[in-house]
C-alpha cells in the first residue's frame, strides 16, 4: 500500500502534459501574449509597465517622476541619472520582458509535442511566438543594447543555467530573424482578434528595429543601410493603404469600444478589466494617475514637464518653435489653490497639448475640469501638471474589481502615425525632404482636425488652438530633420518613448542636459542632476542578474560601459 | 501464574529475581498479589520516587510500552497477606510544607514485590513482619524507608525531592528518567512556565531552556517563532512538536497551556532522530494531563490583569512639524525666489510656519466662509460638489495629535480554567474547560479561545489499557493589526500621522490625510476601529486514541491513531476612507474557509528488560504513516451599501466583482520505520541507538527515502566504586551522541513543473473584449525531481552533575550541528522566466554551541526560608558554508522593504548579516564635500545655508569601501555596501529565582539577549525625508546645522532621498535584560481552607516585564525573526515596527477542591 500512499499528483494545478496537445500550446502562446502588458512583474507592477513611463518617461524632458520627494527614490534615481546597478525598478523591468521572452520560447517548443495542431496553426502560431520573442527582446535591447538572446533550443525550463547566456553578441540580427519569420508566416489579419499580432505588426516592428539602427546612438550619425532598409518596410505599410491615421489624435488615447483598435492601430497591447483577472489591464499605470481629489485619488507620479508643456507653443501660423520653444513658459497654476481664481494660458497651442497633459482649467477627458493644486500631491516640488494619455475615460475606468484606475485603454504601441513619422525620419536623411514634409503634414492635418480639439461644456474649443501645416518646401536637411523630431515629440508626448528616441538619434546628452540645466530652476530635484554620456545612453544591467547568471564561478553577462 | 511470567522467566534462565521492570512497571507490579517470577528486588538505591508514582506524568497514551496502568488495583487500605509472621500496620503519610495528607503514596515492602497505596486522606494499612522495610515513594519526593519494629502506626512526612535525576522523561516513542539520559534533553517545568501570562506555550518558552530562541510578535493571538539551537535551514526553522504522541506544527495558540502536565525539548539529533524526516529543528514534545487514581479533583485557576504601554516613540508635535519642514525647504533651496519663503498647503507661505485653523480645507482660517459647519459633507464619492462648495471640514490640532497614545492603551488580560481528574484502578480521568481573553494594548484587537479536554484511559483485565486524549478548541482573532503588514499597519500609521490631524473632523466623523501635504497616512484609530471585526477563527480538534497490550512481561504493543484538524473561517472587510489621501472607495468583503488535517497512525512494539541484575534493556520498533491535507477556498465581493457587521456574507455584495478561488495548500504524505535500542550496564554505563526510515511523497521515488541514525552512549561517574566515598556528587554523568536528522519543508509539490491558468498571470484579450480575457497558460512552478533529503548531522557532548544530594545541578552541552545536502532555493536569473523556484540539495550551514543550566535550591533560616535559583546561558555560532556552488557570490537576500534587501547571507558568515553602507560621520564644509568620495546626486547636489547654495554640506560622509575592482575608488555605488550588522546574539540567557518564606514565595524571572544588533528601519520612516509623514524628534535635536556640527543626522534637505538608503545609521545594539516576571504568591493557611472546604488556596500578584534595561530607542528590542513561514529567517533582527510588548500586572487564584 506503501507505493500508492507516497504518491501525491499536484492538486489544483496544470501538469506538463496539459500543455502537449493543441489546446495547451494555444494556452500557452496566450499566456506569451499576456506578459504584453509588462505584468507579471518580479516586482513592482510599475517597473515592468509596456508603457515604459518610468524608463522612457520620467528619464526624459517630457516628464518628472511626481508625486513627492520621498516617494520611490528609486525612480528620483532614474530621473537624476544616477543609475545604479541595484535600482530595483530596472531589474523588474528585465524580468518582465524575459519572462515574455520565456513563455514565447515555450511556446516553440510546445509545437512539436501537439500532434494535434492543424498545419495553418502551427505554422502561425510558431510565427507569433517568433514576434512575440522579437518584441521582447526589442524591447530589452532599446533598454540594455547589450542583452543576451535566448531562442527555445537554449531555454530549458527544469535547469536554471540553461539560460546563462552571455550578452556580448549584438542581438539585432537574431531579433530581426524573429520578425521576418513572423513576417512570412503571418496572416494579414486574424478575423475577430484584433489582439494577434499580424504580417503587418511584423513588418512594423521589423521596421521598429532598424529605426533602432539608424543612427550612431553616440554620435548622432546615419546608419545609411539600416535606413534603406526601414524605407522598404515603411513604404510596404503605407501603400498597403491599410490603415490610416484615426480621424482624431484623441481616439488614440480613448478606451471607448470604437476606439480600440482602431484604423490606425498596426499592433496594440490589450487592455482588458475583470474582476476575475484582479483588476487587469493598465495595472502597470496604476501609480501614474493624479493625486487626492483628482480621477483615481493616486498616485501622483509621472507629472509632465514645463518643457514638455511648453513644447506645445505654436507661432502665428500654428508650427511649432523647436529653438526658442521653452525660452518663455506657458502660464501654469503652480501656487495658486483650486480655490483661488486661475485663467489658463492663452497662447497659441498646439491642440495636442490638452491630450497629452493634464492642466488647470482644461477638461481632462469626462472627469471634469483639471481643479489643478487639488489633483496634486505636491505641486511645490513636481509642479502643477498630471499625465492623461493612459487614463481611460471616466465612462470606461474600471470598477468590477474596484479599481478604478484599471481599464480597456489599450497601449497603442504601434501605430500608423508611428510609421509616418519614421518615414519622414529616413525620407529626410536619405534626402527626400518634400516626402518627409508630407507625411509630417498628414500627421499635423489630423491633429488640426476641429473634431478632435479638447473642448469646454459649450462646445468651444479648451484653449487658443493653433496648428497649422509647413507650407513652406523643406531645403535644409537640418531643419527638416529638426521639425521631423519634433513632430515626434509632439506626437507621442507622454508615451514613454521619448528617452528612447533622443538615445537612438544621438541626442540625448545635449538635449537632456540642456533640459535639466533650465529645468532645475523650477524642480530643484534636478538640482545636480546630469545625463552622463556613453553611460546613460543604457541602463545597467541589474548587478543581481550578472550575479545570477554565474556559471562556473564567472559571470556570464557583463555590465555596459560606465557602470 | 499467568502465562507471560512464566514466559519471562524462561527467556531470563530462570532466574526468579533477574527481571528487573523499569520503575514504572514496579508500579503495577507492586500491587499485585506475591508473583515469584516477577519478584522484584527494591535496592535502595533503585527505589526512586517515581516507583510508586500511581500517574507519573509521561506514563500516558504518550509513552507507549513504559505505561502503566497508573494506579493499584486494590483498594488503597486493603492489605495483603503475608506469607509469614507480622500484623497489620496503619498510618499516614503527609507532606512536609502543609502538612496535609498525601493520596497515593506507594507503601512497598522492601525486597518484595508488595505493596499498597495510601487514600485521599494519605492513611495506608499493610500488613508487614517486624523485620520488614517500608519503602514511602511518591513522585516529586524523595522516597524514604522505615525499618520496622513492633509499631502499628508509622506516620511519615515526605519531603520534597528537589533532585530531578529520576523524572521521567519523555523522548520520542519511548520514556526514560533522566538519569538515563545520553542526550541533550530539555525538561522544561510547566509550573514555571505558566507563570507567565501569555496565549501560547511558546511565548512562555522565552528564556526558560538554554539553545532555544523565542521570539514573539505580542499582538493577541500572534505567533510565536521557536528556534532551537541556532538555524540549521534556510527554510523552516519551526521545531516539530509532537503533542500526547501526534506530531503537528499547527498554531501554538491553538492549545490550552493549562492542559500542559510536561515539556520536554530534545534538541540534538541524538534524541530527536526517531522523528527522522520532520526532526532537524529539534522536537517539542508535550503531555497533557492525566487523571490519577483517587477522588474527583476540582481545581480552579484565573487570573486577571492589565496590560499597559511600555514605551512610546517621540515624535514631532504640530508646531515642531512646521520648523521641521520650514527648515527642510529652506535647506533645499524650495522657496519662492522672491522673498525666499518655503510654502505648503497647511503651514502658509511665511516666513514661518503659521498653524492655520483648519486643515480641510487646506490652511483654512477662522472665519473662512467655507468653514461654515452649514458647508460640511463627508460623501466624497458621491457628492460632486465635495470638496468644491461642501468640504469635509477639520481643524488642526494645534498642540499635536499623539497618535501613538490614540492607538496603544490599557488592555485587559484574563484566564480562566476548570479541572477535574479522578479515577478508579480501572478507569481515569482528566477533564478540563478554558477560556483565555487577550483585549489588546492596540486598541480594537483581541484574542481568545474556549478550549475543551477530555483525556481517559481504562485499564482492561490488567494487560490491556484504552484511552484517548481530545481537545476541542475554538480560537479568535480580531482585529486589523498585523505586524507583517510593516508600513501599513497601525503602528506606522500612527507615526506616519502628521500631529495637525485631529482624531475627529468638526462633525465626529474621522479625520485623515484628505487635505493637501498630509501625507498618504491612514488615521490608524479609524482603521483599527473600522477593522475591529476582522479576523478569523479556528475550530479545531486535536487528539488521539490508543490501545495497549502488554503481551508479555516487558514487551507492549501499542497502537495509536492521532488526529490534527482544523476548520477555519477568516472574514476580512474592507471601507471606504473619505478621509484618507488615499482612500478606499468601497464597503467590500473578503472571505475564506479552510480546512486542514493530519492524521498520524502510529504502532510500536516495545521491550523492557533487565537481565541478571545488571544489563537493562529497552528497545522499541515501529512502523508510522502520516497524511496531511489542507484545502482553502476564499471569495471576495465588493460594493456593499454599508458596513454593517450582520451583512458580512459574499451573496450580500455585487456579484459583478466577485472572485474566488480554491486551492489546496497543504497535501503529503508519510511513510516510516523506526526503531530504538536502550542498553545500560549497572546504571554506569549506557548505550542507545535509534535508527528511522522516512519516505515522504515530496520526493520523488528515487529519492523518496532516507535513513536517519543516530548513536549515543552515557557513563555514570557517580556509579563507579571509586566515587561512592565522594559524598558531594549524587549524580556526574558523561554523554555523548551523534545523529542525523531531515527535512522535508520544500513546499509538496517541489518535484513537479507546473502551469497556472490564472488570468492575471497569463489571460489575454485577444478578440479586443475589454472586459473579457482568453485563459492563457504560464509556469507556476519549475520542479526538482531530483531532490532529496537534507541531512542534519549532530554531535553532542554533555556532562551533568549533582552535587549535595542533587540541590545544585549543572548540565553542560556542548554540541555542533552540520546541515549538509540543505534544500535551498538558489536564485535563478529572470532569464529562465517567472515562476516558484524549487529547492535543491546544494547548500550547507553550521551551527556551533554551548548550552548551561544550573540550578540550586534549598533552604534557609531553619527551613523557614525556601529558596531555588536557576539559570540558563547559550550560545550558538551560525555559519554558512555553501549557497550555491555554481555562484559562489550570491547572496541570499532578505525581504524588500521600502530599502532593498536590508539582509543578506553569504557563504563564510552567519545568515542575515545587515548589508549597508557604513557613515563616517558628517561633511562639515564644501571641500571636505568635494574631497570626500562622491556619492552622485548627493555629495554634488547643492543644499542652501543661508540662502546660499554649497554643495554637499552637511551630508553623510559615506566610506569608500570598494569599487568595481575591489579597490577604493572615490565614487559611493553599491560597491561600498558592506556588512553592517549582526543579528546574532553572543549569547542569550534566563534567570529564574524562586523564594518562599512561610506563606509566601515570589518568583522573580528575568531573560535576556546580549550582543546582537538591531536594524531599525522604523527611522526610515522617523528619521529621514520619507512621504510627507511625521518624523521623530531627532530630526529636530540630531540633524547636522552650521551651529549643530556633531550631528548624528545629516542636514536637513527636503529634495533627499540618499540619505534614507541601508546604513550603520540604522544598525543599533540590541543587548537587553528583560525583567519578565514578578510574581508573589500567598497560599492560603489549610487551617483557613479546610473550613471552607477547599483543598488549596493560592493568590498571587504579578507583573510582567516590569522593566527593560537596553539602549535600543525603538519600542521593544525583542526583536528577532520576522515572521512565521518557510524562509523567513533570510531577516533577523530587523525591526519592522512591531507590536511592543507591554507591561502587565495581572491578580490571579489557584484553588482546589
Amino acid at each position: 500500500c506503501s507505493d500508492q500512499f507516497l504518491v501525491r499528483v499536484p492538486q489544483g494545478t496544470y501538469s506538463p502534459s496539459a500543455t502537449q496537445n493543441a489546446q495547451g500550446v494555444e494556452a500557452l502562446l496566450t499566456g506569451a501574449y499576456g506578459q504584453l502588458d509588462g505584468i507579471p512583474v518580479p516586482g513592482s507592477e510599475w517597473q515592468g509597465a509596456v508603457s515604459n513611463w518610468v524608463f522612457g518617461g520620467i528619464t526624459s524632458d517630457d516628464a518628472y517622476k511626481g508625486t513627492d520627494a520621498g516617494d520611490q527614490p528609486e525612480q528620483t534615481a532614474l530621473e537624476r541619472y544616477v543609475w545604479v546597478t541595484t535600482n530595483q525598478h530596472v531589474r523588474g523591468k528585465w524580468g518582465a520582458l524575459y519572462n515574455g521572452v520565456a513563455r514565447a520560447n515555450l511556446v516553440l517548443q510546445g509545437i512539436p509535442k501537439a500532434t494535434d495542431l492543424s498545419a495553418t496553426r502551427r505554422v502561425q502560431i510558431r510565427a507569433e511566438a517568433r514576434f512575440l520573442r522579437g518584441f521582447y527582446l526589442l524591447e530589452a535591447k532599446k533598454m540594455w543594447n547589450n542583452i543576451p538572446y535566448i531562442d527555445e533550443k537554449t531555454y530549458d525550463p527544469q535547469d536554471g543555467n540553461s539560460t546563462k547566456v552571455p550578452n556580448t553578441d549584438n542581438a539585432w540580427p537574431k531579433i530581426e530573424a524573429d520578425f521576418q519569420a513572423a513576417i512570412d508566416s503571418l496572416p494579414e489579419q486574424f478575423a475577430g482578434e484584433p489582439g494577434r499580432a499580424t504580417k503587418w505588426s511584423a513588418i512594423g516592428m521589423l521596421a521598429k528595429a532598424k529605426m533602432f539602427q539608424a543612427f550612431d546612438p553616440y554620435t548622432g550619425a546615419p546608419n545609411t543601410a539600416a535606413l534603406q532598409a526601414a524605407k522598404v518596410l515603411l513604404d510596404q505599410i503605407i501603400n498597403s493603404n491599410r490603415f490610416a491615421l484615426a480621424d482624431q489624435y484623441g481616439y488614440n488615447y480613448s478606451a471607448a469600444p470604437a476606439n480600440r483598435n482602431n484604423k490606425e492601430s498596426i499592433f496594440e497591447v490589450q487592455y482588458s478589466v475583470t474582476a476575475a483577472a484582479d483588476g487587469g489591464g493598465g495595472a502597470g499605470d496604476d501609480l501614474a494617475w493624479p493625486y487626492n481629489a483628482g480621477p483615481g485619488g493616486c498616485c501622483g507620479f509621472y507629472q509632465p514637464s514645463q518643457n514638455l508643456v511648453n513644447a506645445f507653443k505654436t507661432d502665428a501660423n500654428g508650427l511649432p518653435m523647436p529653438t526658442t520653444f521653452n525660452d518663455t513658459d506657458v502660464t501654469n497654476d503652480e501656487g495658486i489653490k483650486s480655490n483661488q481664481p486661475f485663467t489658463p494660458y492663452a497662447g497659441t497651442l498646439d491642440p495636442r497639448l490638452d491630450h497629452t497633459v493634464g492642466r488647470r482649467g482644461i477638461p481632462y477627458k469626462d472627469w471634469g475640469i483639471h481643479a489643478g493644486y487639488d489633483w496634486i500631491r505636491d505641486q511645490a516640488y513636481a509642479g502643477p501638471y498630471s499625465p492623461l494619455k493612459h487614463i481611460p475615460e471616466k465612462a470606461y475606468s474600471g470598477t468590477s474589481a474596484g479599481n478604478i484606475k484599471r481599464s480597456g485603454n489599450n497601449y497603442r504601441y504601434l501605430r500608423y502615425d508611428h510609421i509616418l513619422l519614421w518615414a519622414a525620419e529616413v525620407e529626410t536623411e536619405i534626402g527626400s525632404l518634400e516626402t518627409a514634409r508630407t507625411y509630417v503634414n498628414q500627421i499635423r492635418t489630423r491633429a488640426g482636425n476641429p473634431a478632435g480639439f479638447v473642448k469646454t461644456s459649450d462646445g468651444k474649443p479648451a484653449a487658443n488652438y493653433v496648428i497649422g501645416l509647413y507650407t513652406a518646401p523643406w531645403t535644409d536637411k537640418a531643419a527638416a530633420r529638426q521639425a521631423v523630431r519634433f513632430e515626434e515629440r509632439l506626437e507621442f508626448g507622454m508615451e514613454g518613448t521619448r528617452f528612447f528616441d533622443l538615445v537612438r538619434w544621438g541626442i540625448a546628452e545635449p538635449t537632456l542636459n540642456a533640459y535639466v540645466a533650465k529645468e532645475q530652476l523650477k524642480r530643484t530635484f534636478l538640482n545636480g542632476a546630469q545625463f552622463k554620456k556613453n553611460q546613460n545612453e543604457y541602463f545597467p544591467i541589474p548587478q543581481q542578474e550578472i550575479i545570477n547568471s554565474t556559471s562556473n564561478g564567472k559571470a556570464t553577462l557583463v555590465q555596459n560601459q560606465g557602470y | 501464574q499467568n502465562p507471560t511470567g512464566q514466559q519471562s522467566t524462561s527467556t531470563t534462565q530462570g532466574s526468579p529475581t533477574s527481571a528487573t521492570p523499569t520503575p514504572a512497571e514496579r508500579a503495577i507490579m507492586g500491587t499485585e498479589t506475591a508473583s515469584p517470577q516477577s519478584a522484584t528486588p527494591i535496592t535502595p538505591t533503585t527505589v526512586p520516587a517515581q516507583t510508586a508514582a500511581p500517574a507519573t506524568p509521561p506514563a500516558t497514551g504518550q509513552s507507549a510500552p513504559t505505561t502503566p496502568a497508573p494506579a493499584t488495583d486494590q483498594t488503597p487500605t486493603a492489605s495483603q497477606p503475608t506469607p509469614g509472621q507480622g500484623g497489620n500496620r496503619s498510618g499516614k503519610v503527609t507532606d512536609k510544607n502543609g502538612g496535609s495528607g498525601l493520596p497515593g503514596v506507594n507503601v512497598a515492602i522492601k525486597g518484595t514485590q508488595r505493596g499498597v497505596t495510601t487514600d485521599a486522606q494519605g492513611n495506608f494499612r499493610i500488613q508487614a513482619e517486624n523485620n520488614a522495610t517500608l519503602v514511602f515513594s511518591f513522585i516529586g519526593y524523595k522516597p524514604q524507608e522505615v525499618v520496622l519494629g513492633s509499631q502499628t502506626t508509622i506516620n511519615v512526612t515526605l519531603v520534597e525531592d528537589v533532585s530531578t535525576l529520576n523524572e521521567v522523561v519523555v523522548t520520542g516513542y519511548a520514556s526514560q528518567q533522566k538519569k538515563d539520559l545520553t542526550s541533550a534533553v530539555a525538561v522544561v517545568n510547566p509550573k514555571e512556565l505558566l507563570s507567565v501570562p501569555a496565549a501560547n506555550f511558546g511565548q512562555q518558552l522565552q528564556g526558560r531552556v538554554a539553545g532555544v530562541t523565542v521570539n514573539q510578535d505580542n499582538s493577541p493571538g500572534g505567533g510565536t517563532s521557536i528556534r532551537i539551537r541556532g538555524y540549521g535551514t534556510l527554510g523552516n526553522n519551526d521545531p516539530l512538536y509532537i503533542i500526547d504522541g501526534v506530531p503537528t506544527q499547527e498554531n501554538l495558540n491553538n492549545l490550552n497551556q493549562n492542559d500542559i502536565e510536561s515539556i520536554q525539548i530534545l534538541k540534538d539529533a541524538t534524541s530527536a532522530s526517531v522523528y527522522g524526516s520532520r526532526a532537524s529543528n529539534g522536537v517539542v514534545i508535550i503531555t497533557t494531563k492525566k487523571g490519577k487514581s483517587g477522588d474527583p479533583k476540582l481545581s480552579f485557576d484565573a487570573y486577571y490583569g492589565s496590560q499597559t504601554p511600555r514605551k512610546f516613540f517621540d515624535v514631532l508635535n504640530t508646531q515642531q512639524y512646521g520648523d521641521y519642514l520650514w527648515q527642510s525647504k529652506r535647506n533645499a533651496g524650495v522657496v519662492n525666489p522672491a522673498n525666499g519663503n518655503p510654502s505648503q498647503a497647511q503651514y502658509g507661505n511665511g516666513p514661518n510656519p503659521v498653524i492655520p485653523d483648519y486643515i480641510v480645507p487646506d490652511g483654512a482660517m477662522a472665519g473662512d466662509p467655507r468653514v461654515d459647519p452649514k458647508n460640511y459633507s463627508i460623501a466624497r464619492f458621491t457628492d460632486p460638489n465635495f470638496g468644491k462648495t461642501v468640504f469635509q471640514i477639520t481643524p488642526a490640532n494645534k498642540q499635536g495629535t499623539d497618535w501613538q497614545r490614540e492607538i496603544i492603551k490599557a488592555a485587559p488580560i484574563q484566564n480562566y480554567n476548570l479541572s477535574v481528574t479522578g479515577g478508579t484502578p480501572t478507569g481515569r480521568y482528566a477533564f478540563s474547560l478554558g477560556y483565555y481573553d487577550q483585549k489588546g494594548i492596540i486598541i480594537y484587537n483581541d484574542f481568545n479561545k474556549y478550549s475543551l479536554r477530555a483525556n481517559t484511559e481504562f485499564t482492561i483485565k490488567k494487560r490491556f489499557r484504552i484511552g484517548e486524549n481530545l481537545q476541542l478548541l475554538l480560537s479568535q482573532r480580531k482585529g486589523a493589526f498585523r505586524n507583517e503588514d510593516t508600513e501599513g499597519n497601525a503602528i506606522f500609521m500612527a507615526l506616519r500621522m502628521q500631529p495637525i490631524v485631529p482624531v475627529y473632523d468638526i462633525a465626529g466623523n474621522f479625520a485623515g490625510t484628505l487635505g493637501s501635504n498630509l501625507g498618504n497616512a491612514k488615521n490608524p484609530v479609524a482603521s483599527l476601529y473600522r477593522g475591529k471585526d476582522n479576523g478569523y477563527r479556528d475550530y479545531r480538534v486535536f487528539g488521539n486514541t490508543y490501545a495497549e497490550l502488554d503481551i508479555i512481561d516487558g514487551l507492549t504493543a501499542r497502537t495509536s491513531f492521532g488526529l490534527d484538524a482544523t476548520v477555519s473561517r477568516g472574514s476580512y472587510a474592507g471601507f471606504p476612507e473619505p478621509e484618507a489621501s488615499e482612500p478606499g472607495r468601497t464597503y467590500n468583503l473578503s472571505q475564506d474557509f479552510q480546512y486542514r488535517y493530519s492524521w498520524t497512525w502510529t504502532n510500536t512494539l516495545t521491550y523492557k528488560r533487565v537481565i541478571n541484575k545488571d544489563h537493562s534493556i529497552n528497545a522499541y520498533v515501529g512502523v508510522e504513516s502520516i497524511k496531511s491535507f489542507g484545502e482553502l477556498q476564499s471569495g471576495y465581493r465588493n460594493n456593499y451599501y454599508n458596513g454593517d457587521p450582520s451583512l458580512r456574507y459574499l451573496t450580500t455584495g455585487d456579484p459583478q466583482t466577485q472572485q474566488n478561488n480554491g486551492y489546496a495548500f497543504q497535501d503529503f504524505t508519510l511513510f516510516s520505520y523506526f526503531g530504538q535500542v536502550g542498553y545500560s550496564f549497572k546504571d554506569k554505563y549506557i548505550l542507545q541507538g535509534t535508527l528511522r526510515q522516512d519516505a515522504s511523497s515530496r520526493f520523488q521515488a528515487a529519492s523518496q527515502s532516507a535513513v536517519f541514525p543516530a548513536v549515543s552512549g552515557g557513563w555514570r561517574i557517580s556509579e563507579e566504586s571509586f566515587m561512592k566515598g565522594i559524598k558531594l556528587f549524587s549524580d556526574l554523568k558523561l554523554r555523548a551522541g551523534w545523529g542525523q536528522t531531515g527535512n522535508q519543508n520544500i513546499g509538496d509539490y517541489n518535484a513537479y513543473t507546473t502551469y497556472t491558468s490564472d488570468l492575471y498571470q497569463a489571460g489575454y484579450s485577444l478578440n479586443g473584449n475589454p472586459n473579457a480575457y482568453n485563459q492563457g497558460f504560464s509556469i507556476q512552478r519549475f520542479g526538482n525531481p531530483n531532490a532529496k533529503w537534507e541531512t542534519n548531522t549532530s554531535t553532542n557532548f554533555g556532562l551533568d552533575v549533582g552535587l549535595f544530594n542533587g540541590a545544585l545541578e549543572l548540565n553542560l552541552d556542548v554540541w555542533n550541528r552540520k546541515t549538509t545536502n540543505l534544500l535551498y532555493t538558489r536564485a535563478r536569473p529572470f532569464t529562465g522566466g517567472q515562476g516558484d523556484l524549487p529547492a535543491e540539495n546544494v547548500a550547507s550551514l553550521q551551527n556551533r554551541g554551548v548550552d548551561v543550566q544550573l540550578s540550586y535550591q534549598g533552604t534557609t533560616l531553619g527551613n523557614q526560608l525556601r529558596y531555588s535559583v536557576s539559570g540558563n546561558i547559550s550560545t550558538y555560532r551560525n555559519k554558512v558554508l555553501q549557497l550555491d556552488p555554481t555562484s559562489p557570490d550570491q547572496p541570499l537576500l532578505g525581504y524588500s522593504t521600502r530599502l532593498p534587501p536590508i539582509t543578506r547571507s553569504v557563504v563564510g558568515q552567519p545568515i542575515s548579516l545587515f548589508y549597508g553602507y557604513v557613515i563616517d560621520g558628517i561633511l562639515q564644509t564644501a571641500e571636505e564635500a568635494a574631497a570626500a568620495p562622491q556619492l552622485d546626486g548627493y555629495t554634488n547636489a547643492s543644499v542652501y545655508i543661508n540662502g546660499q547654495p554649497v554643495k554637499g554640506v552637511g551630508k553623510f560622509k559615506y566610506r569608500d569601501i570598494s569599487g568595481p575592482n575591489g579597490k577604493p575608488d572615490g565614487k559611493i555605488d553599491a560597491n561600498d555596501q558592506t556588512f553592517i550588522g549582526n543579528p546574532h546574539p553572543k549569547f542569550t540567557y534566563g534567570l529564574n529565582v524562586n523564594l518562599g518564606y512561610k506563606a509566601f514565595d515570589l518568583t522573580l524571572f528575568a531573560q535576556g539577549v546580549q550582543g546582537n544588533d538591531i536594524f531599525n528601519y522604523t527611522r526610515y520612516w522617523t528619521d529621514f525625508n520619507t512621504f510627507q509623514g511625521n518624523r521623530s524628534i531627532r530630526v529636530l535635536n540630531d540633524s547636522w546645522t552650521p551651529t549643530n556640527t556633531n550631528a548624528k543626522l545629516p542636514i536637513l534637505d527636503e529634495n533627499d532621498a540618499l540619505s534614507s538608503q541601508a546604513s550603520t545609521y540604522f544598525v543599533e545594539k540590541g543587548s537587553y535584560f528583560r525583567m519578565k516576571n514578578v510574581q508573589l504568591t500567598y497560599t492560603i493557611p489549610p487551617i483557613v481552607t479546610k473550613r471552607v472546604g477547599l483543598g488549596t488556596a493560592r493568590v498571587y500578584f504579578q507583573t510582567t516585564n516590569l522593566f527593560t534595561v537596553t539602549k535600543y530607542t525603538g519600542l521593544d528590542p525583542d526583536v528577532n525573526t520576522r515572521g512565521y513561514g518557510s524562509g523567513q529567517d533570510s531577516q533577523l533582527g530587523v525591526d519592522e515596527g512591531r507590536y511592543p510588548a507591554s507591561r502587565n500586572f495581572i491578580f490571579g487564584i489557584n484553588l482546589g477542591f
